[in-house]
């Protein structure tokens, strides 16, 4: 330590000479020589790349702008050393200048430009534009408790033209109450819904089915996942249904369902942990009848033929035709005072009446009723036991049920196939996110939306949330906190303009015989309101029109067969055009000058000589003298 | 713009008076300056019939196959035409002309129903994809089918290059890729409806192909060329021969009724022609163009008779071509001058250089006075006007330093160019075609293009001197101070081009803030001035601390041109951005750049070898 500091108080001049070198070093036409052979080669690669990829990977990447950086602080330090310039460097000077302006501006407009789209249907009006190269998160929350409704969040950023690799992540830290911070970027992404199968008790039946065409080939999947309710899907004009049945015993009603004479109004087969009982409703009914043990009865109250809801949340009759019979029942359980009220449809046997009463019954029934004919279809049934049975219903009966498994085909209609693909007999929902390729097998272009996976830190909670952009699902999606709902919506960067253009007409004008364009034109109407502006006018190629700080040009249009036509216009400001034309004409000067300066020089020269003298100077010997530049020429 | 039209009507009009016919029985002449519009624009029939000739067969001219007879392009024209059995029996009335946009020849257009998707040959042995009954021409080997792979595609006999339109037709190929063959003109359909539009190599060549059949049945179909006018239509249209000839006319859609006087005079015309009566062939041609070119002008829209001929004239004259006959003339001169020191080779070298000039410059400004705009809008007219550019720097070095082999650098680069451009038609397409929007009425564009274009020019010129230095190293000449001239020439060459390359870069910066609203975008094109620039700048920066000698500068001149050539040509072909539109076509020929840019490199790295190696010893 001590001696270092000995060394530099008594000896400065290594230090300072060191500093002189590099200085001169940073000026000097070595270092442009080789940041200009640096920089050719490295332009000459980026053009390799897509546009989107070269801009995010090298051009607009920080190693790239400080390569930019070293060749302004060259030339800028090379201006500098070679002061004093006189008359004989006003080209050099004047070259170096104008292209450190040129650069300087380039920097203004990346850092304080705006270029975006503006896209308006004809008569229609737009007063925001779209910013597609950046990504924006809009986060609001909704009627909280003691939030304000109205407060709007916006987080903006750029993600760049490909999937993030695994463990990348960008803090877009907090607004208001409101941290972000995105954990996934896929560039395009699709969402899968599905089932999985479910350990846990809270899950329900799920089962998918394949539709196979005639030749083999797999016409598309669907899934049905059975609540309460059962689900079903029309296959055109096949009914599929899917249904839990609420006891093993069940298997009897399909396999062996009682004859129709039995009774006109139908037989109620009752199921029990003692067993089946058949009850024949005429006969059976306000009588209270034992089942299993003994302990527990079971009384038919009222047969409804035509069972209507009331407005009481119950139901009545109306009218003898029997549409739609049903039963209402007691179920008399030990040890209880009031006994469990049932209904059951002939209609719909396996809907559970415990949907409706929402207490689950030890006893279940199925209500079988002569007046009851099968509609054509297919129905899956879920027993408790994990079978899938499936029938076929064909001219107003079912025939013979059997069991299925997974990789099972029903043939239902003209060569078509129903294949079960998936059974689960507990099973949960699941959406799931995946990167898709940029690119299609047969090369076209990936016009999928971007997905991102995005942590929320809100209401006192952090939770983490997928976005698939420009999904009508998933684009905007709730949250629920401890402190009241919150939506997220996941988009494209927007900015207000301040006033709106509406589009009046768009012209195209062709060329003649009507071959290929010859021209486009919108025609909008400014308003705006702040500059008391409102007045039509007309954008039209290399025609743009200004206001403000913003330029708009014509880049395209989309005329649809039916309905108005669109006018894509683009919209840019750009806070460094100043620099950049006043150094380009610097430059361009400087250059001619860096060539004719000699020239030009020894012209005054001899101009001064003849005025002074008389005489134009003529040549020394007659011979010119060649002079190429050599070290010594050099400025 | 009148007196010149006038001056240049006359020069040329000797001309086409004098245009020798190779059929001695018919009059093409007639229709050759037929006004007619085609592909968006007004022209001769003449040059339509040269456009279409050359798209199907890449042929100036065509043997007919049963005289054995050689005829010119609007003879074929006429021609197939005359022969068309589309025009056998009107079919029932149509009453309105059906609009001539999207009756594109190529099956881009939407209305040409694809054979295909009928997808059988059984119309195909008695008639066509649009219903017309076969002829000898449908058996005329027509068609080009330029590239290797294709020809093995399509099973072509070896060597064999053409194939008629009916075997086309016909032929079912495997398409890569798939299971089963299918139609080749399905291929081509399916190519055309891609939604993106990026292709193989083979598939341009699919396209290119179906593109030369569309175009074929097309025009047999009497549906290509326009011939006036079609009265107030909103879309600009104009009546196709084909709906002259079916469309029953009255006097509710004709009310002078000089359309149906037109249609009879086609007809008869037609009858001769296949009756061989020359003579009334000849009178109902006559009658049937003096009645177009009288109605036109009350329809709409319809050329004037100067601009006609002119571009008749320029045609049959074709002055690039006498361009780089001098342009070679003057190179031979001056080598042997050179060799011989017979002084009289100079002054001839001289004359020849000038006249090549003025050739260059009277093609430019008949150019400009058909198209009525700067010549400076595709690839081959910056090629021409590289060729032009390099000889006005010659003629400027050689006038201020009479140096020889400046003026045979500069006619060679010349000669080079202009011969390029007149004999590959399918890369640099000489057809005056109309500006897409984004080009059109723009002073930036000119003056940005030209500026580069001249740019180029002066990089040209210091490469083709550059060669030269070369060629004294590799040689080993002893001759030190011809090396050194040279050297400073090539260094003052190559500040002009830098200059002017500076210049033409910021211009079309500014031209882009004006087009697209973006001073400078990172377009392959813009980047690749950029990267020629940059490439020039560290070259003569280099020269200036003495890391380049007269060997390297003249080495560096030579692979500079290379960038120059990437931003120039590769661009346009390899690279895909917004300067695509600057490339004619489908485009190809990539394989003898590439091959054209490997030799200069490799006649680089013997010289440079060369060169160092006595310093070595």
């Amino acid at each position: 330590m001590t001696s270092s500091d000995k060394t530099s108080r008594s000896t400065p001049g290594p230090v300072f000479a060191l500093g002189r070198s590099v200085i001169r070093w940073l000026g000097s036409l070595q270092l442009a020589v080789l940041v200009l052979g640096v920089l050719a080669v490295v332009l000459a690669l980026a053009t390799g790349l897509e546009l989107e990829y070269a801009l995010w990977h090298v051009y607009q990447s920080p190693w790239f702008m400080s390569l930019v950086g070293l060749l302004a602080l060259n030339i800028f330090m090379a201006t500098v050393l070679r002061y004093p310039w006189g008359w004989g460097r006003a080209g050099f000077l004047l070259t170096h200048i104008g292209l450190l302006m040129l650069l300087m501006g380039a920097m203004q407009t990346f850092r304080g430009g705006i270029e975006g789209t503006l896209s308006i249907q004809e008569g229609e009006s737009a007063d925001t534009l779209m910013k597609r190269d950046r990504s924006r998160f809009s986060v609001r929350w909704r009627s909280g408790q003691d939030k304000d409704s109205g407060s709007l969040y916006s987080f903006s950023f750029r993600a760049g033209p490909e999937d993030w690799r695994e463990g990348k992540q960008l803090d877009l830290k907090y607004q208001g109450d409101v941290g972000l911070r995105v954990l996934k970027y896929y560039r395009h992404a699709n969402v899968e819904e599905g089932w999985v199968a479910d350990t846990s008790d809270k899950g329900r039946p799920a089962l998918q089915l394949g539709i196979v065409g005639g030749d083999g080939r797999s016409l598309g999947s669907h899934w049905l996942s059975a609540d309460l309710f059962g689900d079903q899907v029309n296959l055109g004009p096949t009914k599929v249904e899917y249904q839990r049945v609420g006891a093993d015993s069940m298997l009897e009603d399909i396999l062996k369902p009682p004859a129709a004479d039995i009774d006109k109004e139908g037989v109620l087969s009752v199921h029990s942990e003692g067993g089946v009982k058949r009850l024949p409703v005429s006969t059976s009914r306000g009588k209270k009848i034992p089942i299993g043990d003994g302990k527990t009865f079971v009384e038919i109250a009222d047969y409804l033929p035509n069972a209507k809801p009331t407005e009481k949340l119950d139901f009545e009759s109306r009218g003898d035709g029997a549409a739609n019979p049903a039963l209402k029942i007691f179920v008399h359980l030990p040890g209880k005072d009031a006994p469990m009220r049932q209904t059951a449809f002939a209609q719909t046997p396996l809907l559970s009446p415990d949907a409706i009463h929402g207490t689950p019954s030890p006893v279940k029934f199925w209500y079988h009723h002569p007046a009851i004919a099968p509609q054509p279809g297919i129905q899956f049934l879920q027993f408790p036991n994990g079978k899938l049975y499936c029938r076929v219903s064909k001219s107003g009966k079912w025939e013979t049920p059997a069991v299925v498994v997974k990789g099972d085909s029903i043939p239902f209609a003209a060569g078509f196939k129903i294949r079960v693909a998936e059974n689960l007999p507990q099973a949960s929902h699941e959406v799931r996110f995946y990167a898709s390729d940029p690119r299609s097998a047969d090369g076209e272009e990936n016009r999928e939306e971007s997905a991102t996976l995005v942590e929320v830190d809100a209401g006192g909670i952090t939770q983490q949330v997928w976005l698939l952009r420009g999904s009508r699902q998933y684009s905007d999606r709730d949250l629920t906190t401890p402190e009241g709902n919150l939506r997220i919506s996941f988009g494209y960067d927007q900015m207000v303009l301040g006033f709106s253009l509406k589009l009046v007409r768009f012209e195209r004008t062709r060329n003649p015989g009507g071959m290929g364009n010859a021209g486009f034109t919108s025609v909008v109407r400014l308003v705006d309101r702040a500059a008391g502006v409102n007045e039509e006018r007309v954008i039209s190629m290399n025609q743009p029109l200004k206001h403000g700080k913003y330029v708009f040009y014509q880049s395209g249009f989309d005329e649809p067969p039916d309905g108005a036509a669109r006018t894509i216009l683009s919209v840019s400001h750009d806070p460094g055009w100043i620099l950049k034309y006043a150094g380009s004409s610097i430059l361009c000067v400087g250059i001619a000058l860096v060539m004719w300066m000699q020239m030009i020089l020894s012209l005054v020269k001899s101009l001064v000589m003849w005025m002074q003298t008389g005489k134009w100077p003529g040549k020394a010997n007659g011979k010119r003298t060649a002079r190429p530049p050599t070290p010594e020429t050099a400025p | 713009m009148r007196w010149s039209l006038a001056v240049a009507v006359m020069i040329l009009a000797g001309g086409s008076a004098a245009a020798a016919e190779q059929s001695p029985y018919f009059q093409w002449d007639v229709w050759r300056s037929l006004p007619v519009q085609d592909g968006g624009r007004q022209k001769p029939l003449d040059t339509a019939a040269w456009d279409t000739l050359q798209t199907i067969s890449h042929r100036r001219s065509i043997v007919d196959p049963k005289t054995g007879e050689k005829i010119s392009a609007v003879a074929w024209y006429v021609m197939t035409l005359m022969e068309s059995r589309a025009f056998d029996a009107p079919p029932p009335s149509a009453t309105q002309p059906t609009s001539s946009h999207g009756k594109s020849a190529s099956p881009h257009g939407k209305t040409a129903a694809p054979p295909a998707e009928a997808g059988d040959p059984p119309h195909a042995t008695k008639g066509t994809a649009f219903g017309r009954a076969r002829d000898r021409w449908d058996d005329a080997p027509l068609l080009r089918v330029g590239s290797p792979e294709l020809q093995d595609l399509l099973q072509l006999p070896e060597g064999e290059k053409y194939l008629s339109p009916k075997a086309l037709f016909n032929t079912k190929v495997r398409i890569p890729g798939a299971k089963s063959s299918a139609p080749f003109l399905a291929w081509t359909e399916r190519l055309a409806s891609r939604q993106s539009k990026t292709f193989s190599p083979i598939e341009r060549k699919v396209m290119e192909l179906g593109d030369a059949y569309w175009t074929y049945e097309t025009h047999r179909g009497g549906k290509r060329v326009f011939l006036v006018p079609v009265q107030d239509s909103e879309q600009k249209d104009w009546l196709s021969l084909s709906d002259l000839v079916q469309i029953s006319w009255d006097d509710t859609n004709d009310s002078t009724g000089m359309l149906r006087k037109a249609k009879e005079q086609f007809l008869l015309a037609r009858k001769a022609f296949q009756a061989g009566s020359v003579a009334e062939f000849n009178d109902a041609s006559a009658a049937f163009a003096a009645i177009l070119r009288e109605l036109g002008p009350q329809l709409g829209d319809y050329p004037g008779e100067q601009l006609i001929s002119l571009e008749v004239g320029y045609n049959h004259w074709v002055p690039f071509r006498f361009a780089w006959i001098f342009m070679i003339a003057t190179t031979l001169a001056v080598l042997l001058e050179m060799a011989t020191r017979y002084r009289g080779l100079y002054v001839l070298g001289w004359t020849t250089f000038v006249a090549g000039l003025v050739a260059m410059i009277v093609g430019f400004w008949l150019r400009t006075l058909i198209s009525g705009r700067a010549p400076v809008t595709n690839m081959y007219e910056s090629v021409v006007y590289l060729a032009l550019g390099t000889t006005v720097f010659g003629l400027l070095s050689e006038l201020l330093n009479r140096q020889r082999y400046l003026m045979a650098a500069a006619a060679a680069i010349s000669a080079v160019a202009l011969i390029l451009a007149d004999s590959a038609p399918a890369v640099l397409d000489p057809h005056l075609r109309p500006l897409q929007p984004v080009l059109r009425d723009n002073f930036w564009l000119v003056t940005h293009v030209m500026t580069i274009t001249l740019s180029y020019a002066a990089f040209a010129l210091a490469m083709g001197i550059g060669d030269i230095t070369l060629w004294f190293y590799l040689v080993g000449s002893k001759d030190k101070a011809a090396v050194a001239t040279q050297s400073r020439f090539t260094y003052r060459v190559l500040q002009v081009g830098v200059l002017l390359l500076a210049v033409g870069t910021l211009l079309g910066a500014v031209w882009a803030d004006a087009a697209w609203g973006r001073f400078w975008g990172w377009d392959p094109k813009e980047v690749w001035a950029l990267i020629s620039l940059v490439v020039y700048l560290a070259v003569l920066h280099a020269r200036y601390i003495g890391w380049v000698g007269h060997l390297g500068l003249a080495a560096w001149s030579v692979v500079g041109f290379v960038c120059v050539i990437i931003a120039w040509y590769g661009v346009n072909y390899w690279l895909p951005g917004l300067h695509s539109y600057g490339g004619g076509g489908a485009a190809g020929g990539s394989e003898y750049v590439i091959a054209a840019i490997g030799l200069q490199l490799l006649y680089v790295l013997l010289a440079v070898l060369r060169g160092m190696t006595p310093r070595l010893k």
